[in-house]
């Protein structure tokens, strides 16, 4: 602090500007300098040599807020790391095919297939459906159809033919898949949840907890989205649920209890079969892409989409 | 309007003796037949015999579904699943059904054998031009394990009945024979079945030509190839006079179509056959198989849902009496028989394409041999008798798209 001050009291002094007199005097002027007048700015303010009123703008935007580099940035370092990949060196963060089926990354085990396991996961589709297509409420849809005004029951129900563009892009992980028609004539009439979709085939889980693989080539699927919305019957089922368990803390029936829990299973259950729905026809040789590859792809209108 | 070329059709020619097993199989080889013709000089005990043959069938309309439970309570109620003769009689082809045996016969299209979920195979695969179809046999007993259950196979077919109902295509038309009719239910019992007596419509064709000689016995060519490697063995005394063993096949096959051509137009009552026909010869030229001449033949046809059990009775009454006139004087030297088969309905095998304008008859000559004139013996010797012979000769025609001959 002293030799600071020191310094200060240095640089005053063989200042002309702030020497307070012109006499060589043998006394030195003290300049005290705080924290909330620093000298710094004050120095570079007044050796500005324009206006005193555009010193401060001029100090605040050149000197305050320019910001330096303390350390030295690497310019190659992008084209360097690159060639340390092509060279093996740096390891992958993606696990190639190979890898993930050795691993059994995608292998369903027998006691992993069944189906009351993936029906949250056929719910979670719907709602994700219902927000894709933008369906209405059931309570809204009612509501106008019971106003009974035609323009209100078309409202009510959804334009199936805005929905095919939405649809081809879609993702159907969790979606109710049905072989309405196939080559193989083994194929015709399974049905289950997909659980997985790869370029050529839809892996489902069927009702009767098996995992089934259905090839697209050679096949027409049929699936159902619903009429309407489900997320309000979501929320309705989680706040019934919510309620019956908070219940179930002060009531001592049982069978009460036991008639909640099984109404709430039987909620849950429900697939998009179970209310009303729309189905639409899927021709599998024209879909034979992966799902991530079909979101930005465009499909051509065609003569024919037969087998 | 032009007319359309006539398509190709294929024969086949064969030849025996009596009696034959030959002409017993060949009503089991025609499982569906629609009409049967019998032409041969008058005589009037033939003529009796014929007209008592009489048959019946039914006709109904259903769904598929029912008429598959039907049958197969039947065949369970009655013990005989083979008795059964059932066949579809619409005209929407190429989606057509029958039943014999204890098993039903589904021909599908492409698009309904895709949506139906049932194994079949593909017919005539390599058949150019026809269409894709594939025929499902499915038992009506107890399926194997293979096969699938009863359950599935009656969804498959509801959805095939809801299918043709969408389209506009209704109801299955059907035809069918069974034995015990009061034991049919629902589509195949008697209150919603349309009962059909099958009586015979005979003819008269007064003055007409009549061939008085019927065909020789077939000669057999003269094998190109006797051996192996294409070798001839002459050690036996053969002549090689190959050249007149085939005169005499061609000229044998030449006779054999006159007559059956003739057969044909006294099936039509052909005007070309009378005595006193004198048509200008810039409209027609039709001159019979010679040597003839002039008598009354009897036409007697059947039509309808014809079960072979009584197609056989026919052609079993034709040779029984061909065969009583061996002993005696011949009074009808040959008998013709026409049998015309439902193309339109599927069959196992062999493997054919269902069509409406198809084409699979059987035409029958049967003859009796060694008299050269049996019509003029039979007034200047009476009281001889002549060494005779039974002889048949089959002539079969299919029409394309069908692989009886390969």
């Amino acid at each position: 602090m002293n030799s600071s001050m020191t310094i200060y009291q240095t640089a005053i002094l063989q200042d002309d500007k702030h020497t307070p007199s012109t006499s060589t005097s043998a006394t030195a002027t003290h300049v005290k300098y705080t924290s909330a007048e620093p000298f710094t700015p004050k120095f570079v303010k007044d050796h500005l040599t324009t206006k005193s009123s555009r010193a401060q703008a001029l100090y605040d935007e050149r000197v305050r807020r320019r910001q330096l580099g303390l350390a030295r940035r690497n310019q190659n370092r992008g084209a360097n790391a690159m060639k340390k990949v092509k060279r093996g060196v740096v390891k992958r963060e993606k696990m190639s095919r190979r890898e993930a089926a050795e691993m059994g990354m995608w292998r369903l085990r027998e006691e992993e297939a069944r189906w009351d396991a993936f029906v949250p996961l056929h719910r979670l589709w719907l709602g994700y459906m219902s927000e894709l297509l933008g369906l209405v409420e059931s309570d809204d849809a009612q509501a106008q159809a019971q106003a009974q005004t035609p323009p209100a029951m078309k409202t009510a129900m959804p334009m199936a033919a805005g929905m095919h563009a939405k649809l081809v892009k879609a993702d159907f992980h969790g979606s109710i898949m049905t072989v309405r028609r196939s080559k193989n004539a083994a194929l015709v009439g399974a049905s289950g949840i997909v659980v997985q979709e790869t370029e050529n085939t839809f892996k489902v889980v069927t009702r009767k907890d098996k995992l089934k693989v259905l090839p697209k080539q050679g096949s027409v699927f049929a699936f159902a989205v619903p009429l309407y919305s489900t997320e309000s019957s979501r929320a309705d089922s989680a706040s019934a649920s919510a309620v019956a368990a908070a219940r179930s803390g002060t009531n001592s029936g049982t069978n009460s209890r036991g008639d909640d829990d099984t109404r709430e299973a039987a909620a849950a259950a429900r697939t998009v079969l179970d209310g009303p729905h729309i189905e639409f026809e899927l021709y599998g040789n024209q879909f034979c892409f992966r799902a991530a590859d079909r979101a930005g792809r465009k499909f051509k209108h065609k003569e024919t989409i037969e087998l | 309007m032009a007319s359309s070329p006539l398509e190709k059709r294929t024969t086949m020619i064969s030849a025996g003796r009596l009696p034959s097993s030959r002409l017993h199989e060949m009503s089991s080889s025609r499982p569906f037949v629609h009409q049967v013709d019998v032409v041969f000089p008058f005589d009037h005990e033939l003529q009796v015999a014929f007209s008592e043959l009489e048959t019946d069938y039914y006709t109904s309309r259903a769904p598929l579904a029912e008429i598959y439970e039907s049958l197969r309570i039947y065949g369970q109620q009655s013990g005989l699943a083979s008795d059964a003769q059932v066949a579809s009689t619409g005209t929407f082809l190429p989606d057509a059904w029958s039943c014999r045996e204890g098993s039903i016969i589904l021909n599908a299209g492409k698009e309904t054998f895709e949506s139906l979920g049932l194994p079949g195979h593909k017919i005539l695969a390599q058949m150019p031009g026809a269409p894709e179809q594939h025929l499902i046999n499915v038992s009506l007993d107890t399926p194997s394990v293979n096969v699938r259950s009863n359950d599935f196979i009656l969804d498959s077919i509801t959805r095939w009945d809801r299918s043709r109902e969408g389209s506009g295509e209704g109801q299955w038309d059907f035809a069918f024979h069974i034995s015990h009719p009061e034991k049919g239910t629902g589509p195949l019992s008697l209150s919603r079945t349309r009962h059909h007596k099958v009586k015979p419509s005979i003819r008269n064709l007064q003055n007409v030509h009549i061939p008085t000689s019927a065909l020789p016995p077939r000669p057999n060519p003269r094998p190109t190839s006797t051996r192996r490697g294409g070798h001839r063995d002459l050690s036996h005394g053969e002549k090689t006079t190959g050249t007149d063993d085939n005169d005499a096949l061609e000229d044998w096959n030449e006779r054999a179509c006159e007559l059956f051509e003739w057969i044909g137009m006294v099936n039509i009552d052909a005007q070309r056959l009378h005595a006193n026909d004198r048509v200008d010869p810039y409209v027609a030229v039709y001159s019979g198989p010679g040597p003839s001449t002039v008598g009354d033949m009897m036409h007697i046809r059947w039509h309808g849902f014809l079960i072979p059990q009584f197609v056989q009775r026919i052609l079993d009454t034709a040779t029984t009496f061909l065969s009583s006139q061996m002993a005696t004087r011949p009074t009808v030297p040959l008998i013709g028989l026409t049998i015309h088969g439902s193309t339109g309905v599927p069959v196992l095998t062999p493997p054919r394409v269902p069509r409406l304008e198809g084409e699979d008859t059987v035409s029958i000559i049967l003859a009796l041999e060694g008299t050269n004139d049996p019509m003029t013996n039979r007034s200047a010797n009476s009281g001889d008798e002549t060494d005779l012979n039974g002889s048949w000769v089959v002539l079969e025609s299919i029409g394309k798209w069908d692989s009886r001959f390969g």
